[in-house]
């Protein structure tokens, strides 16, 4: 499991299929394309006209025979051309922008769309900083080359084009001394900048080296501390500085012969044309403007050249983040409603509630095989009927099944083989939407999202009135605690819920569970270390959860289930041990010796927070 | 940044003078077109001087590859220049951010225990990386890019003046007006994109969010809830980065617009002034050429300024981290710590709320070789005790001493390393297990790794893994659960021979009979080490030679688990639910 979403090696080569699938996303952006690839031409075309410009100043108006109309009207063409150059730079940033953020746009929400319709195998399995990158960098950067990069081929070739055609036609000899420059020109660029670019992924690598290592140094302080790591860290984070500087000093080495080379080049253009040019004005063959226009083409030709360069490389980088992209929209997502129920009950973010029927709260597992794995069974021909109203406590060691029970009632994962039925009627033939609306699920590592407590509470309903929000709260006695922040329910949970305890959160969780009033509810407890007065409140408030409701306990703190109508006791699958409190430990087996273990310890634990004294609690 | 003040003065040299062929490339055109072309008397004595030196104007007019020739040479001596800036200035900025940056780590690094309860983390590591990065991005290029502008620009200028002074003033009043412009405009926009960051890092950690809590998002059927709430985040985003971009968009053009009337003006107003005889073809084409390339350097300056503030403001940042005083960790003697460990009136409170007595009055003493274990509710001082011993705190006023030496007197560094504490919540480094184990003593050999991680009861967890002890710490697809990343702490502590022990609570989330297991382990491997067990659990505590009880920083009982049955407290409050349990038994 661990290699399976190591970063995938991707080919160089060109991958059509991929930027079939992009371009079809991308077909909204099509005409934004079309009048960046104009604009393109029209500020190419510019950009060759200014020299024409200049020249025809110096030769028509300075030493030439230029009126004072022609000149009037020369300065007014040149201004027009100004403006209408500098609102295409407008334009096209304006467009180019939308393009980029649009696109961005659309494809986040497919995204998006596409997570939220994804199993529970798929999360299992896919850590969420990958998701996250494709979400968030892999998207920028394709929309931003699609946007911004494609379409500059369309200045860069006119504008090559363009003025060797302009040069040829005004002097055959000057265009080729600037002409014979461009393919060394060409070959030095597109040399250099694929290992301008290799050496700066390397030193980006050797950056966030650094900064996880800062991150580590600064989070592990205390252990360093404790260790006396001081300079054995030291030690080896001097040696990540070390190499992020060589490789940088090595990128920029690059660099250092790059850029002056090619100034260098298309200075050398600059003395042949001195040269030849300035024989030819001798001879007055062309005129000092010819000369000049050249010296101003000559410096221009690099440019579109980097450029084209460039953008094969965002290509490539392109094509990377593409195929991520394409890899998630792709996945197919086997656990799914069939076309039936989606007709009949819509689709996960699409739903039609109003069909759903009400669940009364029988469960029954019918001959159910379950494997995560192939050949790695988990369930073999597991049976298990519980009535509407029961509360079923699972107890068993990590790996039994317990869970595995749990995730199939929810609906995360589907029996390989055999059925499950809710009421009688197969889970399959409703709506995967039908079951989660029903469903109460309370995690041991309680969740709770960024807002207010009041929002928290309402994730379970959404219509809630704030009288029902508090009640909910008052049912799991979060009331109290709520009410004693000087914000109340408006109180900011932080991020994650990061500024209340463990035994808050867990409350607050309750609460968002018992307001969505769920036929069936499921508790996979919580096993963290909460301060034994916050426990007493939790037993409660699940007591008051599960009361007349289907509930299932996965159960590692045995106190809390002594009074659950059944416990199954788990082990490889099967059910070894099934009863009441009393007749298990009647039984003396497997939860008898659970059980007088763990009690010894509560006791403990409890005496021991009875005499804290109440001004340590926060 | 001493030693490099030598290298970066040079760098800005060669900035210079490779500013200044860069333009003298351009006034020889206008040489060969007004004095060698058309013979025009030469305006400075050095161009005459020059052109004796290529051999005079007769042999020049009739080779005029021989200019070339020099130009070229002088491009070479340029580039050259530029490319010994290019180096050299990626060797001083990254040579500077280098030292920043070990210094940073090792300042950081010694810095006292309680200076890293205090701070924010994800602050203090934004400032190691972002402002340590703005720093190096001014060394390597902003600074010479400033003096090469400035250069240039005064350079041209001269020139120009020196050619026509009313065109070259004419010329000039563009300059203010784009720098001025630019100047201004980054300014503002910063605003802007500092926005748009914010955006972004709002969807970042909504999607972030939204990934780590799918499993109640599902559950609760709230897919379509958290799309709708997505789109608003995206759009959000969207909006403001595309205003962002409009408005760059405004820039460029309008930036566009001024520079190219700005070169406009100087190609229209020069035709007269060429008409009339004021000015040569050859100066004319000087003009033209100079306007182009400073009027986009002005904008570049504008720009380059407007973001000054932020490097004056990230070594404030780092400043402030250094004016931290750090702790001398060799400083003191480093006598032996084999001998017994004493309390003497021992009273602490931190330093910022002396109101609050954490710690009152301790005083006892820990023979050598015994195992002590101090048992009180969550806030009694507990850890803080912990703290002291290994003076990640100092005491407040009392002493302790060990093995007869007073704390205080000891060397920080020698100290902790003779101390094993294993903290409740500990850390563990993103390396291999092994290599986190191996951690404070690098040359140990691999049987003692195993021995101790076999004490700590996880040795077979880690053969469980794919990668056994190779196993990366926090990589893709492998969780540690908080009992198991305790034991390693554990192990990771005892791979040593320590004279002191102490668990802080480090048992809390292993189950009790692993808990044990590891504590009978731990006996029979080292019979010497002062232990100190710090728990809540009656089951650690009771086979412990001495039993503290400590409430509200006050030693309220002392004794054996015997002993202390036969008095009123805590302990026996405790002890009694225990025996009521064995009754109920049999056990």
């Amino acid at each position: 499991m661990s290699n399976k979403f190591e970063e995938k090696e991707f080919s160089e080569e060109f991958d059509s299929s991929m930027w079939k699938k992009l371009f079809a996303l991308f077909r909204p952006f099509y005409k934004h394309m079309a009048a960046l690839a104009f604009l393109n031409v029209l500020i190419a075309l510019s950009d060759v006209i200014f020299p024409l410009m200049n020249r025809r100043a110096m030769d028509h108006f300075t030493v030439g025979s230029g009126t004072n109309e022609e000149l009037i009207s020369f300065i007014i063409m040149y201004f027009l051309l100004i403006l209408i150059t500098a609102l295409m730079h407008l334009f096209y940033f304006r467009i180019a922008g939308a393009a980029e953020m649009g696109f961005a746009y659309n494809l986040r929400q497919k995204c998006f769309e596409k997570l939220q319709n994804l199993p529970f195998s798929y999360y299992d399995v896919t850590p969420t900083g990958w998701l996250l990158s494709r979400l968030t960098s892999d998207i920028s950067r394709l929309a931003e080359i699609l946007a911004w990069s494609l379409t500059e081929f369309a200045w860069g070739i006119p504008l090559i084009v363009f003025s060797t055609i302009v040069m040829l036609r005004t002097n055959v000899q000057l265009a080729l001394m600037v002409l014979i420059v461009v393919p060394i020109l060409a070959f030095v660029t597109f040399y250099f900048q694929k290992r301008v670019l290799r050496s700066y992924r390397k030193v980006r690598k050797f950056n966030s080296v650094i900064t996880n290592d800062f991150n580590e140094g600064i989070n592990g302080a205390k252990t360093t501390k404790t260790l006396v790591l001081e300079d054995t860290n030291f030690k080896e984070f001097k040696n990540d500085t070390a190499k992020m500087r060589e490789a940088s000093v090595k990128a920029a080495k690059i660099v250092s012969i790059y850029r002056p080379l090619v100034t260098f080049l298309s200075s050398f253009t600059l003395a042949l044309i001195l040269w030849i040019g300035g024989t030819l004005v001798f001879k007055k063959t062309i005129g000092f403007g010819i000369l000049m226009m050249f010296t101003e083409y000559a410096q221009r030709f690099f440019e579109p050249l980097q450029s084209i360069a460039m953008i094969m490389q965002d290509i490539q980088m392109a094509q990377a983040s593409g195929e991520r992209i394409i890899s998630l929209m792709n996945y197919e997502i086997k656990l799914k409603d069939s076309d039936e129920v989606v007709a009949r009950y819509g689709t996960i973010l699409d739903p039609k509630p109003q069909e759903y029927e009400k669940i009364k709260g029988d469960v029954e597992f019918r001959n159910v095989d379950f494997s995560y794995i192939e050949e790695e069974p988990v369930l073999t021909d597991f049976n298990l009927k519980v009535n509407a109203g029961q509360t079923i406590a699972l107890v068993g060691e990590t790996g039994s099944g317990k869970s595995t029970i749990v995730n199939l009632l929810c609906r995360f994962y589907e029996p390989v083989k055999g059925q499950l039925l809710i009421d009688g009627v197969d889970y399959r033939e409703r709506s995967i939407g039908w079951l989660h609306s029903n469903l109460g699920y309370v995690l041991q590592a309680p969740h709770l999202f960024s807002g207010t407590i009041k929002d928290n509470i309402r994730f379970g309903k959404l219509d809630a009135t704030d009288e029902e929000i508090e009640n909910a709260a008052k049912l799991v006695h979060a009331h109290e605690f709520i009410m004693q922040f000087k914000d109340g329910y408006q109180t900011d949970v932080g991020e994650s819920g990061s500024r209340l305890s463990t035994g808050q959160k867990q409350l607050i969780s309750f609460a968002r569970a018992i307001l969505a009033d769920p036929a069936i509810f499921v508790l996979d407890e919580a096993t963290a270390s909460i301060d034994t007065e916050t426990e007493h409140i939790i037993q409660n408030a699940i007591e008051t959860i599960m009361s007349e409701r289907t509930s299932f306990v996965v159960a590692h703190r045995l106190s809390t289930i002594v009074n659950a109508d059944r416990i199954l006791v788990i082990k490889k699958g099967k059910i070894v041990e099934d009863g009441t409190h009393s007749s298990l430990m009647k039984l003396k087996g497997y939860y008898y010796r659970l059980y007088t273990n763990q009690f010894e310890e509560d006791m403990v634990r409890e005496s021991l927070t009875r005499t804290a004294t109440a001004g340590m609690i926060e | 940044m001493r030693g490099y003040r030598l290298k970066l003065a040079l760098v800005i040299l060669a900035t210079l003078i490779s500013s200044f062929l860069n333009l003298f490339q351009t006034y020889m055109f206008s040489y060969v077109l007004d004095n060698v072309i058309d013979g025009k008397p030469m305006r400075f004595r050095w161009l005459e001087s020059l052109t004796e030196l290529l051999g005079g104007m007769e042999k020049i007019r009739s080779s005029l590859y021989i200019v070339a020739l020099f130009l070229i040479t002088c491009y070479l001596i340029r580039s050259l220049l530029m490319h010994y800036r290019f180096k050299s200035q990626a060797e001083v900025a990254e040579g500077f951010s280098e030292n920043i940056r070990n210094d940073l780590y090792d300042h950081i690094q010694h810095l006292p225990y309680s200076y890293h309860v205090r701070i924010k983390t994800g602050d203090l590591i934004q400032r190691c990386t972002s402002d340590v990065d703005t720093i190096r991005r001014f060394f390597s290029g902003q600074i010479e890019e400033i003096f090469a502008i400035v250069s240039s620009v005064i350079i041209a200028v001269l020139i120009m003046v020196s050619l026509n002074l009313r065109l070259a003033l004419f010329a000039g009043i563009s300059f203010p007006i784009i720098f001025l412009y630019s100047f201004l405009f980054f300014k503002k926009i910063r605003k802007l994109f500092l926005a748009s960051d914010e955006k972004e890092a709002e969807m970042t950690s909504f999607i972030q969010e939204s990934l780590s809590g799918v499993r109640v998002i599902k559950a609760f059927n709230r897919e379509r809830y958290e799309l709708d709430r997505f789109l608003g985040y995206n759009k959000n985003y969207k909006d403001t980065t595309y205003g962002m971009i409009a408005n760059l968009g405004v820039y460029w053009g309008l930036s566009y617009f001024l520079c190219t009337i700005g070169i406009l003006s100087v190609v229209a107003t020069g035709v007269f002034y060429v008409r009339s005889g004021d000015l040569s073809v050859g100066n004319y084409f000087v003009f033209i050429t100079y306007q182009g390339a400073i009027l986009y350097q002005i904008r570049q300056l504008g720009r380059i300024l407007s973001d000054f503030g932020k490097v004056s403001v990230s070594l404030d940042r780092l400043l402030e981290i250094k004016k931290e005083i750090p702790e001398n960790l060799d400083e003191g003697k480093t006598p032996s710590l084999a001998g017994d460990i004493v309390f003497d009136d021992v009273s602490f409170h931190y330093d910022d709320d002396p109101e609050c007595e954490i710690l009152k009055h301790l005083s006892f003493t820990i023979p050598q070789g015994k195992t002590v274990a101090v048992i009180g509710p969550t806030g009694s001082g507990k850890s803080s005790m912990v703290h002291l011993l290994s003076r990640l705190y100092d005491v407040s006023s009392g002493h302790i001493y060990i093995n007869g030496e007073d704390i205080n007197d000891i060397a920080k560094g020698h100290l902790r390393k003779n101390i094993g504490i294993v903290l409740q919540e500990p850390f563990l480094f993103s390396k291999s297990i092994y290599d986190n184990l191996k951690i404070s003593n690098p040359n140990i050999d691999e049987k003692s790794v195993y021995r101790a991680s076999k004490i700590a009861s996880i040795h077979d967890v880690i053969n469980s893994f794919d990668k056994g002890y190779d196993t990366i710490v926090g990589e893709k697809g492998v969780t540690l659960s908080g009992g198991q990343k305790q034991r390693i702490a554990i192990a990771r502590t005892i791979v040593n021979k320590l004279p002191i022990l102490i668990f802080d609570d480090s048992l809390s989330a292993v189950d009790t009979e692993t808990d044990a297991e590891i504590r009978k382990a731990l006996h029979t491997f080292d019979e010497d080490a002062t232990t100190i067990i710090i728990t809540q659990r009656i089951l650690s505590a009771k086979d412990a030679d001495l039993i503290l009880v400590l409430e509200n920083g006050e030693i309220t009982q002392t004794g054996t688990h015997q002993q202390l049955l036969n008095e009123d407290g805590l302990y026996k409050r405790i002890a009694e639910i225990q025996g009521q349990k064995k009754g109920e038994d049999d056990e």
